[in-house]
């Protein structure tokens, strides 16, 4: 009686998961799903299973349709290439520069560190969105507006990751340091000699985080923008769905082009991001 | 001379080493003084003008001039409406299902790595492509979502497109693309729980439920506290799923806040005026995230 309770109970719990797994996913698969479809199919299996599955009956030659479409619609591909080369800027410059300003508010004494430590937390808890027009007008008298540099530039700076780093940090012991200064090693030295080395799991965290943010940045790149040239694919996609004729399945095949990558991002990298948000949870 | 040699050694700085701090600071503060520090800064100087963006060279002082505007001005009092209408929905679904789901997922299972992947990846889909999904899915005529009801007896919904409906419906998208992060996030918060405390409940007798309530939730408060405050942030904040779905409307239902901001800075141009909005949210939102504080804390 017990056993067949607790298969009862196994089964239960399994198809429970597994319903929401699917509510989760759902638009996820539908999306995906779509957009290898004539928009004609897409509408006439709203009603059906069939939504959700490829469309195995189409001879594959056709389903890329909807993507050659909209490749040739629209410049995704400039798009694409913009984001990947802005995405992979700010990861570099972020990582570089937060992580040093993190190493020296975790490991050195010196006047001033306690009023820079509580700054950052105060940025912390401002909701810098309503600060982006001052924003605007600041890059805008440095002579940044419709330039890269002023889309990277404010991106760089982080006090959320400079605040990560410095966690990590203070966690690594100070033997190798302290052996390495009594040598006369230089600080810069220690720091991309030793400290870089072993710090290998936060920077993939962060690189990674710092790479969807970027990738999926849309506000500010919209503001400090006039020539489409430059726009980034999330500014394209938001163009696709606001030209007419707006085809159905030329939206999702544009998202899911802006989605995979990520998401196999995440999927490869699981651990890392994980680790991140733990450790901003514990804090 | 007495006092002198008792200051050498209580000196706590060294010269070198706070040059060498600063050096490695440098990229980042400039950085962070010019693009973070320096909008706040703007923020609460051009509050007290009438700035406007096309002509810059004719700013004036106007006291409190924006903020007897901001008194007179019925889309502030319904963008304060709206999102704080948002905030107190989404907090507790959000919260709820990533804590009802890390509960779920804590147990040892063979799919636990796939449960956990597709609960997390609408996080990190883009809001664009996730508000543009949902705008298609939640399409009155046309939608998937609609047809999914029906198939289910139930009549079809003007979700987006009916004043009533808009904003629980941005409510629903956004936590069912939030929960995961914050899933997470409990997660870890779970594992740092040691199996003896539970262990021991067992051998008392102790039924699920006060399992739960004496062991999970009070070992959990932290974290709550953590995922409380940083989603009520996030949550102050909505502005792209109202700015790609439904542009703020229908009749003004989904403007938000920071959308309506966003709107007088940018497409009116009018900073001073934008910026006094601002501050006035920020001192609401800095007091609210004060005042959870000090009630947890007393908790």
């Amino acid at each position: 009686m017990t056993m067949a309770l607790k298969y009862v109970k196994t089964t239960v719990y399994y198809v429970m998961l597994f319903i929401l797994s699917f509510l989760f996913l759902f638009p996820l698969l539908w999306m995906v799903a779509n957009s290898f479809k004539p928009n004609e199919m897409l509408f006439s299996q709203l009603n059906s299973y069939k939504a959700f599955l490829l469309p195995f009956n189409l001879p594959i030659t056709q389903w890329f349709d909807a993507y050659r479409q909209v490749f040739e619609r629209f410049n995704l591909f400039k798009g694409i290439g913009n984001s990947i080369m802005y995405g992979s800027i700010v990861v570099v410059c972020n990582v570089l520069v937060n992580s040093m300003a993190a190493y020296a508010l975790a490991k050195f004494h010196f006047p001033g560190k306690k009023i820079i430590l509580s700054i950052i937390i105060f940025i912390l808890i401002v909701p810098m969105e309503t600060g982006i027009v001052p924003l605007f007008v600041i890059v805008n008298s440095l002579h940044l507006v419709n330039t890269i540099p002023g889309l990277l530039a404010p991106a760089i700076g982080n006090v959320f990751n400079i605040f990560l780093f410095r966690q990590f940090f203070m966690n690594l012991p100070g033997e190798l340091e302290e052996a390495a200064l009594i040598d006369g090693a230089g600080r810069f030295r220690i720091f991309f000699a030793i400290i870089i080395p072993l710090s290998k799991p936060i920077i993939a965290t962060i690189a990674i985080l710092t790479f969807i943010g970027s990738w999926n940045d849309f506000l500010w790149p919209v503001l400090i923008f006039t020539d489409n040239g430059k726009m980034p694919l999330q500014v394209i996609l938001n163009v696709l769905n606001n030209t007419d004729p707006v085809y159905t399945n030329q939206v999702m095949a544009g998202l899911t082009i802006s989605t995979i990558p990520i998401i196999l991002v995440y999927a490869f990298f699981q651990k890392y991001i994980v680790e991140g948000i733990s450790h901003t949870g514990i804090k | 001379m007495g006092k002198n040699n008792q200051q050498i050694p209580v000196q706590k700085y060294k010269l070198r080493e706070t040059l060498m701090a600063y050096a490695f600071m440098a990229p980042a503060l400039i950085l962070i003084i010019i693009f973070v520090i320096g909008p706040i800064i703007a923020s609460i100087s051009f509050a007290f003008t009438d700035y406007y963006l096309l002509k810059p060279k004719e700013i004036s002082f106007s006291g409190l001039e924006n903020f007897k505007y901001i008194a007179e001005d019925k889309m502030v009092l319904t963008a304060f409406a709206n999102t704080f209408k948002f905030v107190v929905m989404v907090l507790p679904l959000q919260i709820g299902t990533a804590l009802g789901l890390a509960l779920l997922v804590n147990r040892e299972n063979k799919f636990n790595t796939f449960f956990k992947i597709s609960f997390f990846s609408p996080v990190v889909v883009s809001l664009v492509v996730m508000s543009i999904l949902w705008m298609v899915l939640l399409n009155p005529g046309s939608g998937l979502l609609n047809a999914m009801l029906q198939a289910f007896g139930i009549p079809k919904q003007p979700f987006l497109s009916s004043p009533k409906q808009a904003m629980p419906t941005i409510v629903f998208v956004s936590a069912w693309q939030g929960a995961g992060y914050q899933m997470m996030i409990f997660l870890a918060g779970l594992k740092t729980i040691p199996a003896s405390l539970y262990e021991a409940a067992s051998i008392d007798g102790a039924t699920a439920w006060t399992k739960f309530r004496y062991i999970t939730l009070p070992s959990l408060q932290n974290t709550t506290v953590f995922i409380l405050i940083t989603t009520l942030i996030g949550a102050f904040k909505l502005i792209i799923q109202p700015m790609v779905m439904t542009s703020g409307g229908p009749k003004n239902s989904t403007l938000t806040i920071v959308y309506y901001i966003y709107q007088t800075g940018v497409r009116y141009r009018n900073v001073g005026y934008a910026a006094s909005i601002g501050l006035l949210f920020t001192a609401v939102v800095m007091v609210i995230i004060l005042f959870q504080r000090k009630l947890v804390r007393e908790d």
